[in-house]
């Protein structure tokens, strides 16, 4: 953690994601609305006052703004999580498996995400949601299933370097199995790629969630996201700009910072062999 | 019935139809708490024939002839078989103690793993009996000591590590692979007198490889010299050292630094070079550089003779008794 005093964006970028976490995750419970509540006694899309009971206004169904968008954050970072961890775990354990067999499966298994590559993935996703209905986890699902592609690759380049190591030729001398050597020994030894992968996967996913929901293929009403919000908004940001505004704002700062940690952090961890394989 | 009995081992690297020799025929016995040094150039094919006797030479070679351990065969058995005996009937301990230790995991969980794998040992069981194993490779502040990381630790202490980790189960065979090449002088001395203790106290057979002809006067009873891979002679340490009946152990002898020597005079070498693989032709391998060669060195493979444990494959023995 010492690293994060010598550099100033990185700890700056940490301390305001910090603070954007607390608001989605705890704003809720204090707001006087519930996310999907109507206002009946206001407004329908009301302006934003600081005086008033709706700081960013209300939508145009008189839903408060501010509780909303806070909820589309906590559905927004929540998909983004868990696909980041299904394609963390698919693409590691894919990756780590063709680096350390090698050979002829390595090719085939390769090979095979080369093709995975050549789809148009966004074309993919939405087949996907079409086939399978618009469920929320299946969403997490098929983001996370089409975006472990680039963490298998960097995987694999990382372990095809530890494979020629001398500690796994021990672990192999001592009786270990391929399986414990991959898991126990291997794994471990990727943890700073991987989290600066993870750190990179992490606003590519969220930004798919809001494409996906701007498209009216995520998340379902009343439950919503800061894409599904930014849909919203647009419809009638001639009217009521605000309603646009300030769930854009939010994804944006959100989606920048995510981004400069992660940068910051791969210039810190990565190492060369990572750049090796991009 | 010997703890190691291998016959005839051969290593070939086979790439299309041309065929080349790494290890060919090697035959060496070792008894129960017996200890036996290989010596030999870089390159003669030691590690690979070490790592062969456990399955696990370079994925482009392959073995051939025979290796019983305990009177099980090693060479060809299958996967599962193979990995109940490494690490649990015969230790490994490789050259270079810096790399052989997982960096991201604690020394008392590398030794722990073996004793839960091999011995279904319990996680606290095991990081007691690990405690027990670096007192026993003499590292003091045992139990800090399992909570470090390799990086914590100096050389000499990473390799004490890498011989807790390899006599954890209390193997039988103790294969050692250059196992002080790597460490300053003063910590060499240290790591041979602790493996002469362990051999005591464990009851070892010892295999060591090196190319530090004082390591092995120091812990062999008996040497096996090899060339290109092939054995050039074998015997008991003490007289294979003083009285090497083979001209490339002697060349070895001569070509050794002596502290007591005189330093104007310089080194002897060896002339030329040893034969890359696929190289050697019919004769003896060592013949072109040999400098007692006859024409029936070139031409005839000198078969190993000799009486009993001392044996040598040279053509010399056969004209001069
Ligand atoms: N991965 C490999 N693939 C193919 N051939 C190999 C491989 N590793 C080693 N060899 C061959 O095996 C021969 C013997 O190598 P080995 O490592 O056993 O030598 P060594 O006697 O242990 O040398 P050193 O004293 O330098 O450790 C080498 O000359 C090389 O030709
Ligand atoms: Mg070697």
């Amino acid at each position: 953690m010492n690293f994060l005093r010598h550099d100033r964006a990185l700890s700056i970028a940490v301390v305001l994601l910090a603070v954007l976490l607390v608001f989605v995750v705890v704003g809720p419970w204090f707001s006087p609305y519930a996310c999907d509540e109507i206002d009946f006694a206001g407004d329908w899309s009301a302006p934003p006052t600081l005086a008033g009971a709706h700081w960013f206004g209300t939508d145009s169904l008189g839903r408060d703004l501010f509780v909303r968008g806070l909820c589309g954050g906590r559905l927004s970072l929540l998909v983004g999580l868990a696909s980041t961890l299904v394609s963390l775990l698919i693409g590691v354990l894919y990756g780590a498996v063709a680096g350390y067999v090698g050979g002829r499966l390595d090719t085939l298994m390769m090979r095979g995400v080369d093709v995975l590559y050549a789809l148009p993935f966004m074309f993919f996703v939405i087949v996907l949601m079409v086939l399978f209905g618009r469920h929320l986890l299946l969403m997490f699902v098929a983001i996370g299933a089409v975006n472990w592609l680039d963490m298998a690759r960097v995987v694999r380049g990382q372990t095809l370097a530890l494979r020629r190591r001398d500690f796994v030729a021990a672990a192999q001398l001592s009786g270990l199995r391929d399986r414990d050597i991959i898991l126990r020994h291997i794994v471990p030894n990727l943890a700073s790629t991987v989290v600066v992968y993870a750190a990179l996967t992490l606003p590519q996913v969220i930004l798919i969630e809001s494409f996906l929901s701007f498209l009216g293929l995520g998340v379902q009403e009343p439950a919503t996201s800061w894409g599904a919000l930014v849909n919203d908004g647009a419809r009638e940001m001639e009217t009521a700009p605000w309603s646009l505004l300030f769930p854009a704002t939010l994804l944006t700062a959100t989606l920048l910072l995510l981004n400069v940690i992660g940068e910051r952090l791969r210039l810190r961890f990565a190492r060369p062999a990572t750049s090796e394989v991009r | 019935m010997s703890l190691l009995d291998v016959r005839g081992l051969c290593l070939t690297l086979d790439r299309g139809h041309a065929s080349h020799t790494i290890v060919d025929d090697l035959s060496f016995t070792l008894d129960r708490g017996e200890s036996l040094a290989v010596v030999g150039e870089s390159g003669s094919g030691k590690t690979q024939a070490a790592l062969a006797l456990l399955g696990l030479q370079a994925p482009a070679l392959r073995a051939r002839g025979s290796a019983r351990f305990e009177g099980f065969e090693l060479i060809g058995a299958a996967a599962a078989a193979l990995r109940r005996v490494r690490g649990a009937r015969i230790g490994f301990v490789f050259q270079d103690p810096a790399t052989s230790l997982n960096p991201y995991l604690t020394v008392g969980a590398q030794i722990a793993e073996m004793l839960e794998l091999h011995q279904g040992a319990t996680r606290p069981a095991a990081l007691a009996e690990a405690r027990r194993l670096l007192d026993a490779v003499r590292i003091a502040d045992a139990p800090r000591r399992l909570a470090q990381y390799p990086h914590e630790m100096s050389g000499g202490m990473r390799q004490r590590v890498m011989i807790a980790i390899a006599l954890a189960c209390r193997p039988q065979l103790l294969i050692a692979d250059e196992p002080t090449t790597a460490l300053d002088v003063t910590v060499q001395q240290q790591l041979i007198t602790l493996l002469g203790d362990l051999r005591r106290e464990f009851a070892l057979a010892l295999l060591l490889i090196t190319h530090d002809l004082g390591v092995v006067a120091e812990l062999c009873e008996r040497t096996l010299v090899l060339y290109a891979g092939r054995m050039m002679e074998t015997g008991a340490t003490a007289h294979v050292l003083a009285r090497p009946a083979h001209p490339y152990t002697q060349a070895l002898l001569r070509a050794r630094p002596r502290l007591d020597g005189d330093t104007r005079v310089p080194l002897y070498a060896i002339p030329g070079a040893p034969p890359r693989a696929g190289q050697a032709g019919g004769g003896c391998v060592f013949a072109p550089r040999c400098t007692q060669a006859m024409e029936v060195c070139v031409q005839l493979r000198p078969a190993a003779q000799g009486i009993g444990d001392a044996r040598r494959a040279c053509h010399l023995q056969a004209t001069t008794p």
